[in-house]
């Protein structure tokens, strides 16, 4: 399909809104994920569940990064916004998707870099300020400067990416057989283990891993539904920290 | 500005009794300004110094009309700040509620605010990230990827409304209890067993949750086909289903564990797996 300067513009726009405050800190739980992030694109491009599909492949790569301290390893919105507009436009499929997507996620990482350090400024800037006694200032150097700043970090790279990207994948894609395809294939299907395992090393212990196993069995044997798992793991959950709670309370009592 | 001056002429009038108190309003308007911009100035330096600041200024304003004790409000919060922004929350509402004792008369002096502030901060973030970017969110995202995968739009769209109901719950409670409650009873519950337990039963469901996604987006099956005399033997079929269901998904993600425990990077480790699956796609292995 073809894509419209103002489709491009909106992609990198809501990409920009997704690491920016307007939508609360909350956006970085919802806007900022893949999951979402290709659901707003298919929006845009015109196919919202065919976006949203591919976000939530390239999201389960992202699953387990976590950005703490200030550091960040990989830009799983960019990899979202940028990953599902090129899949749609250049019609790639899921796992295609999420094979290009990694790239492009990794790459954004700079923009965050240049960000927290230009950033750096802005606040000797209201250190300044804030000595003359113009509290008020606050406000503005806190929102203006790096907004300013992330606006043209972000939409400006997004929305190239967006519009001219899809010429370079066509290009590649033409020179690719089916062979190639299916290269991308197996590499969407083991990429989503690093998101998985990240998420592992951080709830994964000797108590719970064997129930990882259990839910590997129950979605490959039993096929069953990953709502269904959830419920089932709510109900294990809560058995096993009843009878945890429990068996403790009783030896207390008991000594 | 009609309710500092009668608190100005209230102070002049009776010595000890005016007391500044802030509203709902007031403490609500603080959360909205941390809740929104906790990480809009995020640089490497000060971190999370300048949103911290900015959203105690209602607060501060309120409190202190006197021009300099402001600024000395302001200045002693542009300190070095980083924590998980919505479990977090309940520092402010601790330092708030600080800054309102001092405004009052106790004497408590910057550096207890920023002991406050830095003794909570390292283990908030430790919870919070835990609990925000290790828990809810991931087990959120799976629920709704797998409702997505159905071929249902609602999956995003209930991932939406859920994040933002559990965000803004936790944090906004967070904030008033770290008012209401203050800082004793903060340490008491960190101290207590409780948070451990929660987090202990969410890792558990986290956990099954993850081996589902495995199932579902793990989809190797070897393309392997041996011919032994006379006999057509498919590995994957044949042997390894037997054994166990997603056993090479299995054994990927576990060594995928232990590279990342090891601390191999993540970027590393994306380039491993292109690399495994660039090789074995072309030899037809998977």
């Amino acid at each position: 399909m073809h894509v419209t300067f103002l489709q491009a513009a909106l992609i990198g726009l809501f990409y920009y809104i997704s690491w920016s405050p307007w939508f609360t800190y909350a956006g970085f739980f919802t806007f900022n994920r893949p999951l979402v992030a290709g659901f707003i694109t298919g929006i845009i491009l015109g196919k919202p569940l065919e976006g949203a599909l591919i976000g939530a492949g390239i999201n389960v790569i992202y699953l387990g990064f976590i950005s703490a301290g200030g550091a960040q390893m990989g830009d799983p919105s960019f990899a979202g916004y940028a990953g599902t507009a090129l899949a749609l436009i250049s019609n790639l499929d899921v796992k295609t998707a999420m094979a290009i997507s990694v790239p492009l996620g990794t790459i954004a990482t700079v923009l965050w870099i240049a960000k927290m350090t230009i950033n750096s400024f802005f606040v000797h800037w209201a250190d300044k300020e804030v000595e003359k006694g113009n509290i008020d200032a606050l406000p503005f150097i806190d929102v203006v400067p790096p907004q300013i700043l992330l606006f043209i970090v972000s939409f400006i790279p997004a929305t190239l990416v967006v519009y001219y990207g899809p010429n370079a994948v066509s290009g590649l894609l033409n020179v690719m057989s089916p062979n190639v395809l299916h290269v991308f294939n197996v590499i969407g299907a083991m990429l989503p283990a690093l998101g998985i395992a990240m998420n592992l090393k951080l709830i994964g212990n000797s108590f719970t891993m064997p129930f990882f196993v259990l839910g590997i069995i129950l979605s490959v044997y039993f096929k069953l539904d990953i709502v269904i798992i959830s419920i089932i793991g709510v109900i294990i959950a809560l058995t096993v920290t009843n009878i945890k709670n429990s068996s403790s309370t009783g030896t207390s009592a008991s000594a | 500005m009609g309710e500092v001056k009668t608190s100005i002429n209230k102070s002049k009038v009776v010595n000890n009794e005016a007391k500044r108190v802030l509203t709902k309003r007031d403490i609500f308007n603080s959360w909205i300004r941390w809740f929104m911009f906790a990480q809009s100035n995020y640089n490497y330096e000060r971190l999370q110094a300048t949103a911290f600041a900015h959203s105690m200024l209602p607060a501060i304003k309120k409190l202190y009309p006197d021009k300099d004790d402001r600024k000395a409000a302001v200045q002693r919060h542009l300190a070095f700040f980083n924590t998980e922004p919505v479990c977090g929350s309940v520092i402010h509402g601790i330092t708030i509620a600080m800054e309102e004792e001092k405004a009052n008369g106790k004497p408590i002096a910057d550096e207890s605010f920023n002991a406050i502030k830095t003794g909570l901060m390292g283990p908030l973030a430790g919870i919070g990230d835990t609990l925000t970017q290790g828990i809810i969110t991931p087990i959120m995202l799976a629920i709704c990827i797998g409702i997505t995968n159905n071929k249902n739009i609602a999956g995003p769209i209930i991932f939406l409304i859920a994040q933002y109901s559990i965000m803004i719950g936790i944090s906004f409670s967070m904030w008033t209890n770290g008012y209401k409650l203050g800082k004793k009873a903060v340490e008491q519950i960190l101290q207590g067993g409780k948070i451990n337990k929660v987090i202990e039963g969410a890792s558990l469901l986290g956990t099954l949750v993850m081996g589902g996604l495995v199932g579902r987006f793990i989809p190797l099956q070897m393309a392997v086909n041996l011919n032994i005399g006379q006999v057509k033997f498919n590995l994957q079929t044949d042997l390894l289903d037997k054994l166990m269901p997603g056993l090479i998904p299995l054994l990927l993600t576990l060594f995928v564990l232990k590279m990342v425990k090891k601390g191999v990077s993540p970027i590393k480790l994306m380039g491993i797996l292109i690399a495994a699956g660039t090789i074995t796609g072309i030899l037809g292995i998977f």
